[in-house]
């Protein structure tokens, strides 16, 4: 009887104090929003990456993408922008306000950010699918067996059955590699080595280190994915000073090389 | 010898005319090289006080203009622009050239005035000119009374014709410009005929705008006399910092009567009617007012002060907030107010590398006489070098209030653009769903970057667990696969259950056959016998219904099924003997049961 007490007891708690944060959550994102309507703009992305660092909801990474977008920080606001997206995919405003950011900050639409059919955020979808014709043509083509079908009569239905299932299977394989990509995706944010030329440009070099050549540049808001050793863990290096390294390459590798940490941000931290 | 002499005659006179020709001009060079001599005298020497003299100074020697300034003479004024006078002459074979210099000479009051001698230079050497006396005389009687009436006629004519300007205020300020009018007064008495020219102003520190069609008014009575007036309203700018003076003058055309000496000197001929009265051009001039020039304070000037005075207003516009990249932004700048807009240079604009500025389009309604009150507009045309949220800049206009007599600096809102980057050239497949996509996209551009007020549902991670790694998932699935077991086990107990009722169908036959082989009726066993190939072979041709087969058609189905000829023999007589005993009735053939049972057996065996 205690033992049924102190679990009902801890259950109450763990609500409570869910309760609880979530209410502070939204004091601090209503805090933001008020400093943005006084101009404050500064003040509102403080704020509302405050808040980002525990939780995360739509609303509050659209509005952190839409301060950063009219600060003229355009890699955040694209990270922003996606990790939106990936809380609310239904979202039409954040879609366009992410379309428009990349048409803005001159980087290219990538298709598999922007497919609705075969992103990570489908997967579970095609599973659905799958469960559903695997099951339905089970249970149908058994009963008709046993109802005393010829056999002969079952060629066309069994083949759609088995095409379908395999349309199925190809969908959930391509939506399961754009979750794996998108876990290893990253967008630029800005240089941060010093640039004589103060240019915008986020070099990629060719060996992890400040002081190797550039072997291509990237703009702010490009996305990168990291490659990935034999082993599958992330290709990165660390240097003697603590900075990380990421091994990066652009979409179809256009572009190749060592990034710094500081100068790009995961999607999914 | 007569051609000879008188061409040695010929030849001489020649030379005579040459010679003298050479001896002239040489004369003429050495008597300009000669001794200058120089006379000075007035002429007349006496004169009255209402009449004028001339001070001649006479140069010999030398025709090349002379250099030196006339001293004064309090009393005696002198005009400072000589006529003068060459003359050359041959004395007894002598060249003598002069050089008479006129002025004209007017004193002020009665008495003896005395020319000092003063210093003139000539070719570069400096020569003396001797004094001069001038005995003015009183006036005579005629010269009084010519006097008294040349005064009444001048201040008639003052009454007759004059001009006035009105300022609201005595100073300007360098640079102000002021609405000034003025006004010709025309005695309604007076034959005028037209006003030659419009007011002419008098006097460098000012300038003026034009003047336009004069506003005529009747009936005005000035000095107890009935008056026409035209006025023309100016706009009156200062240039120079000082007290200067300024008048105005006009021309008017009067009708006047012949000289009384003149043959047309008759009323006839001076009737207005016939026209044959001369006309006059008089001149009319206003008083000189000195007016007070200030100059603007330098304390409080601001940098973008660019000349305007006045009291102002701006305001600011732009033509579309939402332009594609190199698509030109129309900033249309406007001043309102009173001021000196003819005087008014644009604003500047700040430069910045965000922008392309092209210059500045004017543009003025109000009064455009005077440019005095009214509005000033300034057309900027704007290029946008980068898409983006853009701050265009607003220029900033300061100027100088001379009622309050401080500079005064307005600055205007911000106008802030959305540049969008512009479209790409695609495919014309993918423009199409481009097309589409933008359509949507511009419906719901409207609604860009909104700013949501809830946070929504929180979240502590961006991915959801995927629905294969769910055990409710796996729970759910085994309802379809339950039931697809049910079907399984229910198809195969249905399936089973047919075949154990052909089993026992079968079975049952065999005892039927059994039992009348022990019983001997042959009847009942060759039906059964019969029905026992029936259905054997129906069952294993799948035929619906077996027990309808006749004798030709089992053994059709047997010779289908590739059966040994010796079993469709012996099944074929088999059947033969039974159709035999079944429909010949013949109880002689009773065949041997015990041998058929046997037969039979080893028949069924064989099918299968």
């Amino acid at each position: 009887m205690k033992k049924l007490i102190l679990f009902f007891m801890s259950f109450l708690l763990l609500g409570i104090q869910q309760e609880v944060c979530s209410k502070v959550e939204d004091r601090i994102f209503y805090d933001a929003v008020r400093a943005e309507a006084s101009g404050d703009l500064e003040n509102a992305v403080n704020l509302y990456e405050k808040v980002a660092t525990g939780t995360h909801s739509p609303n509050l990474h659209g509005n952190l993408a839409n301060l950063y977008f009219k600060l003229g920080k355009y890699g955040q606001a694209i990270v922003n922008y996606r990790q939106a997206l990936l809380l609310d995919p239904s979202n039409r405003e954040i879609r366009e306000n992410l379309s428009f950011a990349l048409e803005v900050a001159n980087v290219p639409k990538n298709q598999r950010v922007l497919s609705n059919y075969l992103n990570s955020e489908s997967i579970d979808f095609w599973f659905i699918m799958m469960a559903v014709i695997f099951w339905t043509g089970s249970l149908a083509f058994s009963y008709f067996y046993f109802a005393g079908w010829n056999k002969q009569r079952f060629f066309i239905p069994v083949s759609i059955w088995l095409l379908l299932l395999s349309f199925t299977t190809w969908a959930i394989y391509t939506s399961s590699g754009s979750q794996s990509l998108l876990k290893r995706e990253m967008i630029a944010i800005e240089p941060k080595a010093n640039d004589q030329n103060h240019s915008e440009l986020i070099p990629l070099r060719r060996f992890a280190g400040s002081g190797s050549s550039a072997n291509a540049h990237v703009k702010p808001g490009e996305s990168l994915w990291v490659h990935l050793k034999n082993d599958l863990s992330i290709q990165s290096h660390r240097s003697q000073a603590g900075l990380e390294w990421f091994l990066v390459h652009t979409s179809k590798d256009r572009k190749k090389g060592w990034i710094r940490s500081d100068e790009v941000k995961k999607i999914i931290p | 010898m007569k051609r000879l002499v008188k061409n040695q005659t010929g030849s001489f006179s020649t030379k005579i005319i040459l010679s003298t020709l050479f001896l002239g001009v040489q004369s003429i060079t050495l008597g300009q090289s000669s001794q200058i001599k120089i006379e000075s005298s007035f002429e007349p020497a006496a004169i009255t006080l209402s009449n004028s003299t001339v001070y001649k100074v006479v140069i010999e020697g030398s025709q090349n203009p002379p250099k030196g300034s006339i001293p004064k003479v309090p009393g005696l004024n002198i005009s400072n622009n000589p006529q003068t006078f060459r003359k050359v002459s041959l004395v007894n074979g002598i060249t003598s050239i002069k050089l008479e210099l006129s002025f004209t000479a007017r004193a002020s009051r009665q008495g003896s005035f005395k020319m000092p001698s003063w210093q003139l230079t000539i070719d570069g050497e400096s020569h003396t000119v001797p004094p001069a006396n001038l005995k003015v005389l009183a006036p005579s009687q005629q010269d009084l009374l010519r006097k008294q009436q040349k005064q009444k006629a001048d201040e008639d004519l003052k009454q007759a014709a004059f001009l006035e300007y009105s300022m609201p205020r005595e100073f300007l300020f360098e640079g102000e410009t002021m609405v000034s009018e003025i006004s010709l007064f025309l005695w309604d008495r007076m034959p005028f005929t037209r006003i030659e020219n419009a007011p002419v102003k008098v006097g460098d520190s000012f300038s003026l705008t034009a003047l336009g069609q004069p506003n005529e008014k009747r009936n005005i009575i000035k000095f107890n006399k009935s008056y026409s007036s035209y006025s023309w309203t100016v706009g009156l700018t200062a240039a120079i910092s000082g007290k200067h003076d300024l008048s105005f003058h006009s021309n008017v055309r009067i009708r006047t009567n012949n000289q009384k000496t003149s043959p047309f000197n008759s009323p006839f001929f001076n009737d207005p009617f016939f026209g044959f009265g001369r006309e006059e051009s008089i001149k009319v001039s206003s008083k000189v007012r000195e007016i007070e020039i200030r100059p603007l304070p330098m304390n409080g000037r601001p940098p973008s002060f660019s000349g305007a005075i006045g009291t102002f207003k701006t305001s600011s516009s732009i033509d579309s907030e939402t332009v594609s990249l190199g698509d030109p932004v129309r900033l249309t700048f406007s001043i309102s107010g009173n001021g000196n807009f003819s005087a008014m240079p644009a604003p500047t604009l700040t430069q910045n590398n965000d922008f392309k500025f092209g210059p500045p389009a004017f543009f003025f309604s109000g009064n455009e006489q005077t440019k005095f009150s009214g509005t000033q507009g300034f057309e900027y045309i704007i290029t946008p070098l980068k898409p983006g949220l853009l701050k265009l800049p607003s220029p900033n206009f300061s100027f100088f209030d001379p009622i309050q007599e401080e500079y005064i600096t307005l600055r205007n809102l911000e106008h802030t653009i959305r540049v969008d980057p512009g479209e790409k050239w695609n495919e014309p497949v993918q423009r199409i769903e481009e097309q589409t996509e933008r359509g949507q996209s511009e419906a719901a551009q409207s609604t860009l970057f909104q700013t949501e007020s809830e946070p929504g549902p929180w979240r502590k991670d961006f991915l959801r667990a995927s629905i294969s790694h769910s055990f409710l998932f796996w729970v759910v699935q085994t309802i379809p696969f339950s039931a697809l077991c049910l079907f399984i086990f229910l198809g195969f107990k249905k399936r089973t259950h047919g075949i154990e009722s052909l089993k026992q169908q079968e079975s049952r036959m065999f005892k039927e056959l059994k039992k009348c082989h022990g019983f001997n009726d042959a009847r009942g066993f060759f039906r059964a016998y019969r029905a026992l190939i029936q259905f054997k072979v129906g069952f294993y041709s799948d035929h619906p219904n077996p027990f309808s087969l006749s004798s030709e058609e089992l053994i059709q189905i047997l010779q289908e099924r590739n059966e040994s000829p010796q079993l469709i023999g012996m099944i074929n007589s088999l059947l033969q003997k039974f159709d035999d005993f079944e429909f010949a009735r013949n109880d002689e053939s009773r065949p041997n049961l015990k041998e058929e049972y046997k037969e039979a057996l080893s028949i069924l065996k064989r099918i299968k």
